[in-house]
């Protein structure tokens, strides 16, 4: 969904969104694409900014890591982590019957014109993690949202 | 409904993976070791199912286990469900 605003000064020029309902699980110990969770927008003007919103859910029988990444460049993280840095840290109980809840923004300043994409990535220190969906069973389901508003910084 | 993600975590723990949505063409294998078929993966939901349900009862027996052995020391159920929140 793509919502394109008219204005001047620090205030919405547009907003591109995308929600996925397609559960992701892996056991991947790197960053590695959560698929569906993506979107891409090419700014107006250089100067501007990038408002990034993401929310899901999800659980993990270890840690679940998740990164926000810009044309392929994680950014948002972490810093000191001795294990990860990432945009979110998550260590569950161990008990992936739980389902947890996972939102971050970002004001980003991408300077330029191009298009630019956000992804969500994710990876864990053991085991499994699973998005869109709990552990233990598939009884729940929710989607991944992704949206990106273009702030006029003029 | 067979569930490809925990019959994958349950028989290949070690394994690196990602599996989109619940089917076998949604899984992208990152591991050196050979991708299972989907037959295998098919062939091990009935073990996982076992196995998973083996572990809720285990699960269940060593909580039944504590709190028998808390009330043996003389804690109501209510004390005990002070000290576990």
């Amino acid at each position: 969904m793509a919502v394109t605003l008219r204005g001047s000064g620090q205030t919405p020029v547009q907003i591109v969104s995308t929600t996925s309902t397609t559960t992701f699980t892996s056991t991947a110990t790197s960053p590695t694409d959560v698929t569906g969770f993506t979107v891409t927008i090419t700014p107006t003007n250089a100067n501007n900014k990038i408002l990034v919103m993401f929310s899901t859910t999800g659980s993990a029988t270890n840690s679940l890591n998740l990164y926000l990444n810009r044309n392929g460049t994680n950014i948002a993280l972490g810093s000191g982590g001795s294990s990860k840095n990432a945009t979110i840290c998550s260590v569950p109980t161990g008990n992936n019957a739980y389902l947890y809840s996972y939102s971050a923004n970002f004001l980003d300043s991408p300077a330029t014109t191009s298009a630019v994409t956000y992804k969500i990535q994710a990876d864990t220190d053991g085991g499994t993690f699973y998005i869109n969906r709990r552990g233990s069973d598939a009884l729940f389901a929710s989607p991944a949202t992704i949206t990106v508003m273009e702030l006029a910084y003029a | 409904m067979l569930d490809y993600a925990q019959i994958l975590t349950v028989n290949y723990p070690t394994a690196q993976w990602a599996l989109t949505g619940n089917s076998y063409d949604g899984l992208d294998w990152l591991d050196s070791s050979p991708k299972p078929t989907q037959a295998e993966l098919d062939a091990l939901w009935e073990s996982t199912q076992a196995v998973i349900a083996a572990k809720e009862q285990a699960a269940k027996d060593t909580k039944a286990s504590a709190l028998a052995k808390l009330a043996a020391l003389g804690l109501t159920q209510d004390e005990v469900k002070a000290l576990l929140g």
